[in-house]
C-alpha cells in the first residue's frame, strides 16, 4: 500500500487531483459571491440550494478526477513495462488491484470531504440565519462516497485492461458524457454507475430507502470488485 | 519532406490505435436517447421553435460542451503518448526537420481528427432524424444547407481551443496535468458562457455559437448575433499564440 504511494511521487496524481477538488471545493463558494442575492432570496435548506446549483459540475469535476487518477493509476505500470516486472514478483494481480482501487478510493474521499468542507462553509457565511444541521451534512457526505466508489472501481477496471493510457480515457469520458445526456431517473436506474455521483437527494431519503440504496451501490461494488479482479486473470493470458 | 508528408506520416502513425471505433462511439450514442425521446421534440416548453430544429439543436448542444472538448483532450492525448513510447520524440527531433514543423503536423492531425468527428456528427444526424421522421410520423430533416454552415461554424470555433490544448499538451510533460487541466476547462464553459468575458475563454466557443444558433431559431433565448468585434481578435490572438509558442517549444524536455 505504501508502495502504491511512492510510485505515484513523480506523477502529479495526488497535486493534480487535489486541485480538481479544490477547484470544485472553490466552485460553490464562487457562485455564491458572483450570484449571493439570487440563491439567498430562495426558499427551502441552504444545503439543498447549494447542492442543486452547484453539485453537478462538482460532480463531474470529481468524475474527470476519478477517471484521470484510474487512468494514472495503471499507466504507470504499463509504460516502461513494469507491469511484467511486477507479474514476476510474489504478488498477485489482483491485490495490486485492491491496493490501487484503495488509494484512489482515499484521495476520492478526501475530496468529498473538501467539497463537504466548503459547503459547510457557504452554508455559515451566506445563510447564517438559516442553521443547517451537522447531521445532515454529514450525512449527505457520507452518502457521496459510496456513490462515487463502484464508478472508481469501474474505471479501474478498464485502465486495467487498456494499454494506451488514451483508449481508458476516452472510454472513460464517453462514459460520463453518456451519464449526462441519458435520462436516467428512477431508484434503480440513477443509482449506476456514473450516473449515481451526481444524485444529491439520497441523503433526505427515509432510512429504509437509504438502506436500499446503499445494499445497491454495495451490490454494484461487489460485482464490480469481482469483474475487476477477473480482468486481471484475463490480462495475464492476453 | 514537405508538410503535406509529415502529416501523413503522422496519420500513419495512429493505425491499431482504436481510434475509429472511440471518435465514432459518442457520436453515434449520443443520438440513440434522442431518437427515442423523439416525441419530446414536439413539446418545447413555451419555447417558439419548430419540432425538427429543437431535435437538432438539443442534439448538437450535449456533443458541444462536452464532447467536442474532451474529443480535443482525448487526440492531444494520444498524438502525445505514440512519441512516448519506444523514445519516439528523441528519434523524431534527431531528423532534419524543424520541430516547429513537426508540431505544426501534429497540429494539424489533430484537427484533421476533429473535422473527422464533425462529418460522423453530421452523417449521424442525418441517420437518426431519417429514423426519428419514420418512428414519429413527421419529417425531423432540415437541409444540408442549413445544417452543414453551423457545423462548419462550430468546427471554425473550435479551433483557438484546438491551438490551447495543443499547447498545453506540448508545455506540460506531466500527462496528469495535461489532462487534467483540460478536462477541468471544459466544466466551467457554461458559467463562462454568461459572464462578460467569455470572449477570453476559447473551450467556450463552440458553445456560444450553437446557443447563438439557438436564439436564432428559437426567439428570446439568447443572442442571435454574434459579437464579432471582441471575439474574432481575442480568437486569433489566442490562436496565433498558442499555435506560435507550440511551435517554439516542441520538445524542449528532450531538447534540453
Amino acid at each position: 500500500m505504501i508502495l502504491e504511494w511512492k510510485k505515484l511521487a513523480r506523477t502529479g496524481f495526488v497535486p493534480g487531483l487535489l486541485c480538481a477538488a479544490l477547484l470544485a471545493a472553490a466552485f460553490p463558494a464562487v457562485n455564491m459571491a458572483v450570484r449571493s442575492d439570487v440563491y439567498t432570496a430562495l426558499d427551502g435548506s441552504p444545503l439543498a440550494i447549494l447542492l442543486d446549483a452547484n453539485w453537478q459540475l462538482m460532480a463531474m469535476l470529481n468524475l474527470f478526477a476519478s477517471v484521470l487518477g484510474a487512468c494514472i493509476l495503471y499507466h504507470i505500470e504499463y509504460a516502461g513495462g513494469a507491469m511484467q516486472k511486477m507479474d514476476t514478483l510474489p504478488l498477485r494481480p489482483g491485490t495490486l488491484f485492491l491496493r490501487k482501487f484503495a488509494v484512489l478510493a482515499i484521495v476520492g474521499a478526501a475530496s468529498i470531504l473538501l467539497e463537504t468542507a466548503s459547503l459547510w462553509g457557504c452554508c455559515l457565511y451566506w445563510f447564517g440565519g438559516r442553521p443547517v444541521p451537522a447531521a445532515l451534512l454529514l450525512r449527505t457526505a457520507g452518502m457521496f462516497l459510496p456513490q462515487l466508489l463502484p464508478t472508481q472501481l469501474l474505471l479501474l477496471a478498464l485502465s486495467s485492461l487498456c494499454r494506451n493510457l488514451w483508449v481508458s480515457l476516452g472510454i472513460g469520458v464517453i462514459l460520463i458524457f453518456m451519464a449526462t445526456i441519458l435520462p436516467l431517473r428512477g431508484p434503480v436506474l440513477s443509482l449506476l454507475p456514473f450516473a449515481a455521483p451526481f444524485e444529491t437527494g439520497l441523503a433526505s431519503l427515509s432510512s429504509g430507502e437509504l438502506l436500499r440504496s446503499l445494499c445497491l451501490l454495495g451490490a454494484q461494488l461487489i460485482v464490480f470488485a469481482a469483474a475487476g479482479l477477473a480482468c486481471q486473470k484475463i490480462r495475464r493470458c492476453m | 519532406m514537405n508538410f503535406l508528408k509529415l502529416v501523413g506520416v503522422e496519420i500513419r502513425k495512429l493505425r491499431r490505435s482504436f481510434l475509429l471505433p472511440l471518435l465514432a462511439a459518442p457520436v453515434i450514442l449520443m443520438w440513440i436517447p434522442s431518437v427515442l425521446n423523439a416525441q419530446n421534440s414536439f413539446d418545447t416548453g413555451g419555447i417558439r421553435i419548430s419540432p425538427e430544429h429543437n431535435f437538432f439543436i438539443q442534439g448538437f448542444m450535449g456533443m458541444v460542451w462536452l464532447m467536442i472538448p474532451a474529443t480535443l483532450v482525448i487526440c492531444t492525448v494520444l498524438l502525445h503518448q505514440t512519441e512516448v513510447s519506444g523514445r519516439g520524440m528523441v528519434k523524431m527531433l534527431s531528423l532534419p526537420l524543424s520541430p516547429a514543423k513537426l508540431s505544426l503536423a501534429k497540429c494539424t492531425v489533430l484537427i484533421l481528427l476533429f473535422a473527422l468527428q464533425m462529418g460522423m456528427l453530421v452523417a449521424a444526424y442525418y441517420l437518426s432524424a431519417l429514423i426519428a421522421s419514420q418512428l414519429q410520423d413527421y419529417s425531423f430533416l432540415l437541409p444540408l444547407g442549413e445544417v452543414l454552415p453551423i457545423t462548419a461554424e462550430i468546427f471554425l470555433s473550435s479551433l483557438p481551443m484546438a491551438a490551447l490544448y495543443w499547447l498545453l499538451a506540448v508545455l506540460v510533460q506531466t500527462p496528469v496535468f495535461s489532462i487534467g487541466a483540460g478536462l477541468a476547462s471544459i466544466v466551467p464553459s457554461v458559467l463562462m458562457i454568461n459572464t462578460r468575458f467569455w470572449f477570453l475563454y476559447p473551450p467556450s466557443y463552440p458553445f456560444y455559437v450553437i446557443m447563438v444558433e439557438y436564439g436564432r431559431r428559437a426567439e428570446g433565448i439568447y443572442d442571435t448575433q454574434f459579437a464579432l468585434f471582441p471575439w474574432l481578435p481575442a480568437a486569433a490572438a489566442i490562436t496565433a499564440l498558442s499555435l506560435g509558442l507550440a511551435c517554439l517549444k516542441f520538445g524542449y524536455t528532450e531538447r534540453r
